[in-house]
């Protein structure tokens, strides 16, 4: 084992024996301050649900660093990559330890949610880990985006929950929260990112993709990590979850949902890890039932059921792993007879598969008693979906180990590392152990679900050897599986027109059509972005303009539109503004560059003029000074450029497609101007007696000087700025017109 | 006050507004639609001025003095770019800058 | 004797700096030897910067409310100092990214416009007259367009910057006409003044205010008036679109909250709606249009769009504590966007030519400083853990939801989701496809590190990771800010 692989193991180690430490010396925890004035707080405690899950993340862990430590240098070498790629895996999978840790004791939402995304990172990167496989890539991508759009939804419900309540931290939440409508919408948002997570129907598309991970990473990501952080989600928010009977009926539909289709499509695959992942599917799709069914039983049930799949999980998963290491082959129709070359391989992952299907002595035996007494506790519809959903599990793990290790040997298997097949041999074991001792496990269950549930939580298991309901559901599962094994003809064409159905209008081409479409709307918003200028600025105005009309629409303008009399005295003033609006609408006829300079330059002049005659001598001045300085600079300009160029653009006329067009924009927007001002002459003129009053004043104020006293002085900061402005130009245009040297 | 009313001058200054905005929209000069953007200034000024009478009050002739001069500035500006734009002889025609469309 | 007002020149400190800091910097860019001029204008710009943050910093711990100074034309206040520290810090950390940029000529008036910008910027964010506010927009704005087509010897650079002439021209001229018609409607300048002259729902006011709430939302880039941003975006120089897509987004945003909630308040159920449905249009537009871009500068410009429509969302709100969430938004989001153009920029230096999506395969690989920050970044855009960007999203959904916004909520929800497939993408260019892959090579092999570039990158993560750990000291000071404004 490489040096990255020890320094992995080691940690994994220390870290299980630090959490079952800290269990047994009483939920120890670290509380910070964080943003006090958000009442945000690094608060982690180790309480039941903390434990079970830090165990199952450092346990499973340490097993899989382990196995990872034969597998991925034969791994990169298949691959031919640099061996230093190594450190980069282990490096990521602590990170995801790490992540799933501090998930499992955070005690405030936005914790969690920080977590939460954590893992879904650094899933990112195992699942995508052989980076040059476009499978993968897809496959983290996808899983990504499916986590990562569901974790908002997880945020969003921490928002109105802490909008109602103030606070983010679980306990005080918990505390606090009452039945109703806000809970409810907040439970619904967190649950639909736990169900995402945990790939259930409708969600579970992305699982069977993130199968091309490296096995360790599949099997810690199934059993330990990502996928059991979206069950534990649930069982984190039970308290909000119980809080209304239809949420918790929702869970018990999708969960029935995900162990039936999971389950048939399982039954289909010659993948071996697809086969595993659809079981993943259906195995939480149980986890999602309990926790709807709820109750004690439910909740203990959901807990012990975790620790039993994940044990069960990663030994499958490790399994196919070496077997695809000893053989070469990756199908189930390719593999078989393998108990002979690989008799510990067979032993280890057996146990494993009788765990799942919970034959007893094995631990998954009582999973399934849970199971079983929660669905008669409920109903008698409900108990034989149980069995039903118990009897499909039995089948597609026969058909799995079947297939693998027993019947005619297909494919040769060589020698593996003894740490292949160590770490399943040893899980294996637990799933034995668990069936023969199961009260540890029971206990590290019943702490769970007291933390789910708020109150102390005390089931038990044993073996009784009667004719009780659940022994009787049990071995009808075991009939009704053990005869679909037997019989696989009788189901075959209808589970593969099922798979085949949901592999057209599942939601994996939802997802794709989504993608797809918008794509194409992103395309189409491309091809009007880049269109010419003029378009975006018509597509500015015209909103606008609206906006502007909505405003005005929006204000009450009453009285009537009155523009004022005329007298004979303001002709000359009225033959100006007339010449100014000429003038202004020549200036959209011309196309010679000079003509339209001189026309736009008489607007500029007879708008001066009308100064004037508003009191502002001094503004009429300048404005006369500017527009001459500018008519010349433009002369200049004329000159300056080759002449052809601006024959050129002066020939240019505007597309026929938008002569019509454009106009029609400018007059709406102008026409919008106008009935801005037409409405505002309604309103009642205020303004016109203090103007006498000014210009009464006009003398004690200095009258001819006032302007530039308020430029220099009152204005001082303004005058400043302009300056500044006028001085960048300048220095701005220089730079632009430097001979570039430089091409 | 003599004259007519602040209503005439704000139904010119509209006027000569949406001629610029028009001119901006229609014209594929780089010239002539920074001839209008100057209009469009202009028409705000003659606002002003006529707002600043009739309020009475000055700091609209002084908003408007300062509005010349950075208008001025900005035309300036346009002005420098086009002519370093015909000096590398790229093209003027607004419709036709279209090197940019990712 | 006419009164001359008092000159605060503390509460100027910030522009004098910055102006004289470009004003030394062009001196010395003619003055002084040709070899050194490059490196005394840049240290000069980057004085003037880091002393107009510190400045900035003083006023706000020295100010405890708000007073207007020099005649009522700006306004010392917490929330114009914040700006001002944001803004000088994006202006230093922009020297730093600009400095190995390919130039030979000219090099010493870049910096010097660059401070003359940032000057504007650190003006117009007091601003608390119409006057000085068109005054400070024009006189970066002005900077700006000059800088966007400073490459003159590309052509995308001098068309990015007629672009944006014409169409910026275009926003301040509706932004000046909604100003003549606000001064119609109350006879004042001031926006103390307008709110308290009380005009009601005059049409010449609503329609004023409609013009200017436009005319800023170009500055701010908010859909429908963000026409300008791909191109301009794509065609300036990176350093430049890296100051322009931060600085110019803070202080146009500022300013657009300060005149909406101080010249505005008796219209706020208009406005609080108009800004809704800018923020709504720019989410959606922004993030759809984002989609499918390949170039990585449009994409990145597409996600400012989207990215104003978040911060737009606070401001709708109308509350203060929307308010403070926008506030908060701006740090770890100017510091992204700096640090994200900046990564842009050093592979457009390494491949002498515009960077797509293609372009950036194995960087991760080869560069790995720059590609953990790029990924950083993208993580932090879409708002995923260990990044401000986190917070950000989280306070301005809150403020949203507590304001009765739930549907901004929501439409805010739907465009993270779509904007988490993009931003991932980037990152699976980054990370999985190594460039021999693809027989990308780098031009001219490898080129030599670029020290400051990667000084000013990783600052920018420590900001959009600090602001993830040490968000309360900044949402302090956003308190502060948000405080001296009239809620």
């Amino acid at each position: 084992m490489s040096l990255p692989a020890r320094v992995s193991a080691a940690l994994a180690a220390l870290a299980f024996v630090l959490t079952l430490a800290g269990w047994w010396s009483g939920s120890p925890g670290i509380d910070l301050p964080w943003a006090p004035s958000l009442g945000l707080r690094l608060s982690f405690e180790l309480d039941g649900l903390g434990v079970l899950y830090s165990l199952l993340a450092t346990g499973i862990g340490f097993a899989v660093v382990l196995y990872s430590g034969a597998y991925v240098p034969l791994h990169l070498e298949h691959q031919q990559r640099p061996h230093r790629d190594e450190v980069r895996f282990f490096g990521l999978l602590l990170l995801f330890m790490v992540s799933m840790v501090g998930l499992a004791t955070a005690r405030d939402l936005i914790l969690l949610f920080v977590f939460w995304d954590l893992t879904a990172i650094a899933s990112y990167f195992l699942i995508g880990y052989d980076r040059q496989e476009a499978e993968a890539r897809t496959a983290a991508l996808m899983a990504l985006v499916v986590t990562g759009v569901t974790a908002v939804l997880l945020l969003i419900g921490t928002l109105v929950l802490y909008a109602e309540y103030g606070t983010f931290s679980i306990p005080e939440l918990v505390a606090s929260v009452e039945p109703g409508g806000t809970v409810t919408l907040a439970a619904t948002l967190m649950a639909l990112a736990g169900l995402a997570k945990c790939a259930q129907v409708p969600f579970h598309f992305w699982l069977p993709r993130a199968m091309a991970a490296p096995s360790p990473v599949s099997a810690y990501l199934h059993a330990a990590a990502m996928v059991a952080a979206g069950v534990f989600l649930l069982g984190r928010i039970y308290p909000f979850l119980e809080t209304s009977e239809l949420l918790l009926d929702g869970l018990v539909v999708v969960g029935f949902a995900s162990m039936f289709v999971g389950g048939i499509v399982a039954l289909t695959r010659d993948r071996l890890k697809q086969l595993l992942a659809y079981s993943t599917v259906s195995q939480y799709g149980y986890v999602v039932v309990l926790y709807g069914l709820g109750d004690t039983v439910g909740v203990v049930g959901a807990s012990f059921y975790v620790i039993a799949h994940a044990l069960a999980k990663s030994a499958l998963f490790l399994t196919a792993g070496a077997v695809a290491e000893a053989t070469g082959e990756r199908r189930l129709s390719e593999l078989g007879g393998l108990r002979r070359a690989m008799p510990a391989l067979a032993l280890g992952s057996g146990l494993a598969a009788a765990g799942l299907a919970a034959l007893p002595l094995t631990i998954g035996f009582f999973k399934d008693e849970l199971f079983f007494q929660a669905g008669v506790e409920r109903s008698p519809g409900i108990a034989v979906l149980t069995i039903l959903g118990a009897a499909l599990t039995f089948a597609y793990i026969g058909r799995f180990w079947i297939g693998v290790f027993l019947g005619p040997t297909r494919a040769p298997a060589h020698r593996v590392s003894a740490l292949l097949t160590g770490p399943v041999v040893a899980l294996g074991g637990l799933v034995l152990v668990g069936g023969l001792l199961p009260e540890p496990f029971v206990a590290l269950a019943n702490a769970a679900a007291e933390a789910s549930l708020g109150a102390a939580a005390s089931v038990d298991v044993f073996y009784h050897l009667d004719a009780r309901a659940e022994n009787l559901m049990a071995l009808s599962a075991y009939a009704i599986g053990a005869a679909a094994l037997a019989a696989p003809r009788v189901w075959r064409a209808a589970a593969e027109t099922c798979a085949r159905l949901g592999e057209r209008l599942g939601p994996e081409r939802v997802y794709v059509a989504t993608i797809r479409s918008l794509n194409e709307t992103s395309d189409r918003i491309h091809g009007i972005e880049v269109r010419d200028l003029r378009t975006r600025i018509a597509a500015i105005l015209v909103p606008g303009g609206l906006l502007v009309l909505l405003g005005l629409l929006a204000t009450p303008t009453a009285g009537a539109y009155t523009v004022g009399s005329l007298d004979r005295g303001d002709t000359a003033l009225v033959l100006v503004l007339a010449t100014a609006a000429l003038a202004a609408i020549a200036t959209t006829l011309p196309r010679q560059h000079l003509t339209l300079l001189l026309v736009a330059a008489s607007v500029g002049f007879s708008l001066a003029v009308v100064y004037a005659f508003l009191g502002g001598p001094d503004v009429a001045l300048v404005a006369v000074l500017v527009e001459t300085t500018l008519t010349l600079l433009f002369i200049g300009v004329f000159a300056l450029m080759p002449r052809a160029s601006l024959r050129r653009l002066a020939a240019l006329r505007t597309p026929p497609t938008r002569r019509w067009r454009d106009p029609l924009v400018g007059a709406a927007a102008a026409l919008a101007a106008f009935l801005v001002v037409w409405g505002a002459l309604s309103r009642p003129s205020v303004g016109e007696s203090v103007a006498e009053e000014h210009v009464r004043l006009t003398p004690d104020a200095h009258a001819k000087d006032v302007v530039t006293a308020i430029l220099t002085d009152f204005r001082g900061l303004d005058t400043l700025g302009e300056i500044t402005v006028v001085a960048i130009a300048f220095f701005g245009i220089a730079t632009l017109l430097r001979r570039g040297r430089l091409s | 006050m003599s004259g007519p009313g602040v209503g005439w001058y704000l139904i010119l200054s509209a006027v000569v507004f949406g001629t610029g905005a028009l001119g901006v929209m229609l014209r594929r000069s780089p010239l002539i639609v920074l001839l209008s953007l100057e209009l469009m200034l202009n028409a705000a000024n003659l606002a002003l001025i006529a707002f600043a009478r009739q309020q009475g009050d000055l700091d609209g002739q002084v908003f408007a003095l300062a509005v010349m001069a950075v208008a001025a500035a900005e035309v300036a500006i346009g002005l420098g770019l086009i002519v370093a734009l015909a000096r590398r002889d790229l093209p003027l025609d607004v419709d036709q800058a279209s090197a940019l469309k990712g | 004797m006419i009164d001359t007002p008092k000159v605060d020149w503390f509460a100027l400190g910030p522009t004098l700096a910055l102006l004289g800091a470009s004003g030394v910097a062009l001196l010395a860019s003619v003055l002084v030897p040709a070899w050194m001029r490059k490196g005394v204008a840049a240290g000069l710009a980057f004085l003037g910067f880091a002393l107009a943050a510190i400045l900035g910093g003083a006023v706000f711990a020295e100010t405890a409310s708000p007073e207007t100074t020099i005649a009522g034309s700006m306004v010392q206040d917490r929330l114009g100092a914040f700006a001002q520290v944001v803004v000088g810090a994006i202006g230093a950390i922009v020297v730093l990214v600009s400095w190995a940029e390919p130039r030979r000529s000219h090099r010493g008036e870049y910096y010097a416009l660059l401070a003359a910008a940032g000057a504007g910027m650190v003006f117009f964010v007091t601003a608390s007259n119409l006057m000085t506010l068109f005054l400070g927009l024009e006189w970066f704005s002005l900077c700006l367009y000059v800088l966007v087509a400073y490459d003159t010897h590309r052509a995308r650079s001098l068309e990015a910057g007629l672009k944006y002439l014409i169409v910026g021209g275009f926003g301040s001229a509706i932004l000046l006409f909604g100003s003549a018609l606000v001064y119609g409607a109350t006879g004042e300048l001031g926006f103390a003044e307008i709110a308290a002259a009380g005009a009601g729902s005059d049409p010449f006011l609503v329609a004023g205010l409609a013009m200017v709430l436009g005319g800023l939302a170009f500055k701010v880039s908010a859909a429908p008036f963000h026409m300008w941003t791909p191109d301009v975006y794509q065609g300036s120089p990176s350093s430049v679109t890296s100051f322009m897509s931060a600085a110019t987004k803070v202080a146009a945003m500022l300013v657009l909250l300060r005149v909406l909630t101080t010249a505005f308040p008796e219209e706020r159920e208009i406005w609080t709606v108009a800004v809704a449905v800018l923020a709504a249009v720019s989410l959606v537009w922004g993030n759809l249009a984002a989609f499918a871009q390949r170039d990585v500068k449009r994409l990145l410009a597409f996600s400012s769009v989207s990215h104003a429509g978040f911060m737009l969302v606070a401001v709708a709100a109308g509350t203060e504590a929307g308010a403070e969430a926008l506030l908060y938004y701006l740090v770890p989001y100017a510091a992204m966007s700096v640090g994200a153009f900046a990564v842009v920029a050093a592979r457009e230096r390494e491949l002498g030519r515009d960077v797509s999506l293609e372009d950036l395969a194995g960087l991760g690989w080869e560069r790995p400083l720059l590609g953990l920050s790029l990924w950083v970044f993208m993580l932090g855009f879409a708002g995923f853990p260990l990044t401000g960007g986190m917070f950000g999203k989280l306070f301005v959904f809150t403020a949203a939801y507590e304001a009765g916004d739930w549907w901004l909520v929501v439409l805010g929800v739907l465009a993270t989701a779509v904007s988490i497939a993009y931003y991932l993408n980037v990152v699976r260019w980054l990370y999985m496809r190594t460039g021999a892959d693809l027989g990308v090579a780098l031009a001219g092999g490898s080129p030599p590190r670029d020290a400051a570039l990667e000084v000013a990158v990783a600052l920018t993560v420590l900001v959009t990771v600090g602001s993830f750990f040490a968000a309360q000291p900044i949402l302090d000071a956003a308190a502060d800010a948000a405080r001296s404004l009239p809620f």
